[in-house]
């Protein structure tokens, strides 16, 4: 009897995923252990493993197509084996226990929209679940479904946050642009301006809607090519925190001699725990250390309810292909410099490796970016949604400085602060900011 | 076996005008259900009487209206023969509500329980139980002496339904008399290929019952057979079992081809054994009736027969909306 | 508050109609003289002398001089010893019985009871052991009642007797010495033939049953409990007709249905209410609609076989779970 193969759960809230690339194709024999394909979520891609021996009998979905958890994908069995029709899938009970949808729902559209495209656009629905959405007015082909085989029940309607309000130029704009309203969040109505600025941000953001235009050809374009999902879903993240959060960039330089000193003294240490210690992880300790002097800004914010963390889970991005991810360490600020090093060099490997949890990839409360590598000295990050600040970290240079009258060379870096304005104002930031720096020039205030 | 001959008692000119207005009626009557059938205006099976009308006129004089009958699928004569009004006979054999089971069940399931006549069945031996229950609720619950007749063919006496109504009847002395009408064909069957007895009240000492054979033709002889049967049933001796003699001149049923016997064989022994037929040459021998007599009876119920026909045809059918009534009493 | 047995309840039933009414008698196999071979007719011989007849082994009589006894007025309780031999007298239920009333015109009526004992014992092998109460609602012109408890068992029993209408009584075997709470007689509730009773509220799943079933139903609502899940238990009391309101309004609001019956799943009882519900309240439902029955097969003699066709109250807990 034939085995199959389902799109993978990985993780407690990834409710679907693109296929990203088939490594095997139908036809191919497999074996345990073997590579079948790589799944794309908006937080990351990994390989999926096969789990048994066999012949790959048939494929369902192909590249590029997004599916809910627990959806056949393909077949494997015995060579010249029949398939079973594509609805008889064995799929267990509703037991997944995913939670409700969050406010990041750029893929849910395009996953179920996918799984309408299998099922010749029936999106499988309880009787009660079409009824609640009926009443609501939601589009049910919107809403990510929990239930067999992803089908939506009854709660998944409950606990579906719908898209804002639109008025109707705005809605048709959306549809030719290929906007996803939900990106937009716009407080209050969702006009024809915020479209066209989404629009012109953004790639087309993955929609369900095949009609979405394709962009007018001049003689001067290259025929145009769809970017892959993580380029997706970063472009609809960077839109969404564009329109979310009215930020301001703060600079301020920070010596780095007392920062230089203390890796020097500490590294050799650490190397022979097998830690490599860099500059971002003395700065995600101090900058957690910060934080939690500053609660507000260790916070989320939406409709007007601001909600502390109670821990400081720090991001740091990281550069994987030509995209950026953001892995964080829990509980920061209770972490020892050597734990925050040697969990950050899991976490960059695991990225690096395409096998990054996602525990690991949600549940971040401030995020580090660095550029200083590239010789930036000034640049103003885009704040990692739902966060309300980022801290960018720019190149160490030499500068010549005054100091008690006299000019000295010291390492200057600057550290640019961009914060929500709607919670963190501007002497809050600055403050804050004034407090890393000063962490950063005398290290022996971490102690106290 | 116990074979009585039936005595032959005195009769009344009454008596003998009410047979054979009985006989005539039922003959008739189900002449007219035959031509009428054949061209196509009557609905669903009808199985007919005719050459046996001795037999439900003899047993039904020799009964109280409030006494109770079991009637088979070829039940109009025993209806006609317990005092049921043709008119209404008429509109229920063609399905109007005027019928006395307001057009639902027609000539199979027809019926008038104001006159103890408690239905034709078309379930072959279906009768024995009900009129043995009746019997038995009669006499042990409601505590009245009424009798209860079942009649039924030769056919039917192999169901095993006669068989347990028999034992009952006779085990508990119930006041049940089971007329068969020995018509010699159970449908398209003769009796001799699947009985082992030449008679079916043979079968009667099995059960200890006693047992007549009578002439069905002779409706003298089949009256004086049930009116002993009926004194003795009344009395609290117990069932009866009285196998008339008879033939069936009809097919099974109306449009039956009949290629299972001769037509040449079927009308030699109505000529000779006619039941009307036998009556008036009984009639004018006893005394009681001439053959002028008779015949004004005849003319009589052709006119009976032709109104009830007219009645039925000016009668509605039932109103469709009206289809639930009667699923449940409540 | 008084406490019976079902058995005992019954035979209240019995003897309060019967000395009412002098029409009403009984008949069946070793009644008179055993007092029903469950002891559900003790004392009512001696009570009621003649009115409680043995008869010999003839079910199509039992049945069909019941009819014809109805026929001539009286109101006949009939017996059938087990329900596993009313193959016998089928003609005479579905022919006779059920149609008197109809196809006369409404000139007759069969207020018959037609009582039978149904269900597994332990052992009782293949044909002394099964519920056959599915076939009978298919049947139009009869009713169909299988009581859960002894108040009950009384109640509906004193319904069918004082019906009009001819109804079949299955009482199951292992319910006959179960005991239960019955008022004093003064202020016992009539019951009405066609209606369920809502045995307990919830809110998050309706469990439909009746006779032993119920059993199963409130074992399975127990444990849902532990778990935070509030099932709806109905018991339905009257087969035919079955009160598909009381049912309609639970899944409504419950938006979840799970039946149970001891009689094979195959064709009984619950598909016809699985598919009334699929066609009437189709788009309240928010997950399958489950059905527990026996599986398809003859009940074996041997007790590890035998188990195998039992239902218990895990099984539909486990599927209720899987609803959620």
């Amino acid at each position: 009897m034939a085995t199959e193969v389902l799109m993978p759960k990985m993780g407690l809230t990834m409710t679907e995923g693109t296929i990203e690339e088939w490594k095997k194709k139908e036809g191919d024999a497999v074996k345990v252990g073997d590579v079948l394909l790589s799944v794309a979520t908006d937080k990351l891609t990994n390989d999926v493993e096969c789990d048994t021996d066999g012949t790959l009998l048939k494929i369902l979905f192909g590249e590029g197509e997004t599916v809910a958890c627990k959806t056949v994908i393909a077949w494997i069995g015995s060579a010249g084996e029949a398939v079973p029709g594509a609805s008889a899938a064995s799929a267990p009970a509703a037991a997944s226990a995913a939670p409700a949808v969050t406010a990041a729902p750029v893929a849910a559209p395009a996953a179920t929209a996918a799984a309408n495209r299998a099922t010749g656009g029936f999106v499988l629905a309880t009787p009660y679940a079409r009824k609640l959405a009926k009443d609501k007015g939601y589009d049910l082909s919107q809403i990510p479904g929990t239930g067999p085989n992803g089908t939506v029940v009854a709660k998944d309607v409950e606990s579906f946050v719908a898209g804002p309000k639109t008025s109707p130029m705005a809605a048709k704009l959306a549809a030719e642009l290929g906007v996803d309203l939900n990106s937009l969040n716009a407080n209050g109505r969702v006009m024809k301006s915020d479209v066209l600025a989404a629009a012109g941000k953004t790639a087309a953001a993955p929609t369900a809607v095949p009609a979405a235009a394709a962009p007018v050809l001049g003689s001067n374009d290259e025929a145009p090519k769809k970017v892959n999902p993580l380029r997706r879903s970063i472009a609809a993240n960077m839109a969404n925190s564009w329109h979310t959060s009215p930020r301001v960039t703060y600079t301020h330089p920070v010596d780095a001699t007392a920062m230089k000193d203390l890796r020097a003294k500490l590294k050799d240490g650490l190397k022979e725990q097998g830690i490599k210690l860099t500059y971002n992880h003395i700065l995600m300790k101090v900058v957690a250390k910060a934080l939690t002097e500053f609660p507000d800004i260790n916070s989320s914010f939406a409709d007007n309810m601001l909600t502390h963390h109670t821990h400081v889970n720090m991001g740091l991005a990281v550069s994987k292909g030509d995209g950026l991810i953001v892995p964080n360490v829990k509980s920061a600020d209770t972490k020892s410099l050597a734990e925050i090093a040697k969990e950050t060099e899991n976490l960059i490997a695991a990225t690096r490796d395409g096998k990054i949890a996602m525990e690991d990839m949600t549940g971040g409360t401030f995020t580090i970016s660095s550029l200083g590598p590239y010789g930036i000295t000034n640049f103003s990050p885009i704040i990692n949604q739902p966060e309300l600040a980022i801290l960018g970290v720019c190149d160490m240079v030499d500068t010549p400085v005054v100091r008690s009258g006299e000019i000295v060379i010291r390492p200057m870096m600057n550290l640019c602060l961009t914060a929500d304005h709607r919670v963190v104002d501007g002497v809050m930031a600055s403050k804050f900011l004034k407090r890393i720096c000063e962490l950063l020039e005398n290290p022996y205030m971490l102690l106290v | 076996m116990a074979t009585t001959k039936a005595a032959q008692a005195a009769y009344t000119q009454e008596q003998a005008r009410k047979f054979y207005e009985t006989m005539s009626t039922i003959r008739h009557f189900e002449e007219s259900i035959k031509h009428d059938s054949l061209a196509g205006e009557i609905p669903g099976f009808v199985h007919l009487y005719i050459g046996e009308e001795a037999i439900a006129t003899g047993v039904c004089a020799a009964l109280r209206q409030d006494d109770m009958i079991e009637s088979t699928h070829r039940g109009h004569g025993h209806c006609i023969a317990k005092g049921a009004d043709v008119n209404r006979m008429m509109a229920e054999i063609f399905g109007k509500k005027t019928g006395m089971c307001q057009g639902r069940g027609g000539s199979m399931h027809i019926a008038d329980f104001s006159i103890g006549m408690l239905g034709a069945n078309g379930v072959v031996g279906g009768g024995y139980n009900l009129a043995t229950g009746a019997a038995l609720a009669n006499m042990k619950v409601l505590k009245n002496d009424k009798v209860s007749v079942v009649f039924f063919g030769d056919g039917a006496s192999n169901r095993g339904t006669f068989h347990e109504a028999m034992n009952v009847a006779s085990a508990w002395h119930l006041p049940v008399i089971f007329v068969n009408e020995m018509n010699c064909w159970a449908s398209t069957t003769p009796y001799r290929t699947t009985c082992n007895t030449e008679n079916i009240s043979d079968r009667a000492v099995g059960y200890h019952v006693p047992g007549m054979i009578v002439d069905g033709q002779d409706v003298f002889a089949v009256y004086d057979a049930a009116v002993e049967a009926v004194a003795r049933a009344r009395k609290g001796e117990g069932p009866t079992f009285i196998e008339a003699k008879t033939y069936r001149i009809e097919g099974h049923y109306v449009g039956d081809p009949e290629f299972y016997r001769q037509k040449e064989e079927t009308q030699k022994i109505f000529h000779d054994t006619d039941p009307l037929k036998m009556f008036r040459l009984k009639a004018a021998k006893l005394k009681l009736m001439t053959a002028k007599d008779c015949d004004a009876i005849d003319e009589a119920c052709v006119e009976k027969i032709k109104a009830a026909k007219k009645f039925a045809m000016e009668s509605e059918y039932p109103d469709s909306s009206e289809y639930l009534k009667y699923v449940y009493v409540d | 508050m008084r406490k019976l047995t079902f058995s005992q309840a019954t035979c209240e039933a019995m003897a309060e109609t019967m000395a009412k009414d002098d029409s009403i008698f009984v008949m069946g196999e070793d009644l008179a003289r055993q007092g029903g071979i469950f002891g559900q007719f003790k004392g009512l011989p001696e009570q009621f002398p003649g009115r409680i007849l043995d008869t010999p082994i003839s079910e199509t009589f039992i049945i069909g001089g019941g009819v014809g006894a109805a026929l001539a007025g009286a109101r006949p309780v009939v017996d059938m010893h087990f329900a596993d031999f009313i193959g016998v007298p089928m003609d005479e239920i579905f022919n006779q019985m059920a149609k008197a009333r109809y196809m006369f015109g409404g000139q007759a009526k069969v207020p018959l009871v037609l009582r039978a004992p149904d269900g597994m014992t332990f052992q009782g092998a293949a044909q002394h052991s099964q519920c056959v109460e599915a076939w009978f609602p298919h049947i139009p012109g009869i009713k169909v009642v299988a009581p859960s408890n002894p108040y009950d068992a009384k109640m509906v029993l004193i319904a069918a007797i004082e019906s009009d209408d001819p109804v079949l009584y299955f009482e199951n075997k292992i319910l006959y010495k179960e005991k239960g709470e019955l008022p004093e007689i003064a202020d016992q509730v009539p019951y009405t033939l066609g209606k369920a009773r809502v045995e307990r509220e919830g809110s998050d799943v309706t469990i439909v049953s009746y006779s032993i079933g119920m059993k199963n139903a409130r074992g399975a609502a127990d444990l849902l409990a532990k778990d935070g899940i509030k099932a709806e238990v109905i018991d339905l009391i009257t087969l035919s007709p079955w009160d598909k309101e009381t049912v309609l309004n639970s899944v409504k609001k419950t938006h979840r249905l799970c039946i149970v019956h001891e009689a094979v799943k195959q064709s009984g009882f619950g598909a016809e209410i699985a598919a009334t519900v699929a066609e009437e309240a189709m788009e309240y439902m928010d997950a399958p609609i489950l059905r527990y029955g026996a599986p398809f097969c003859p009940i074996p003699f041997a007790p590890t076989l035998e188990k195998m066709v039992r239902v218990y109250p895990e099984d539909l807990y486990k599927g209720i779970k899987g609803m959620f």
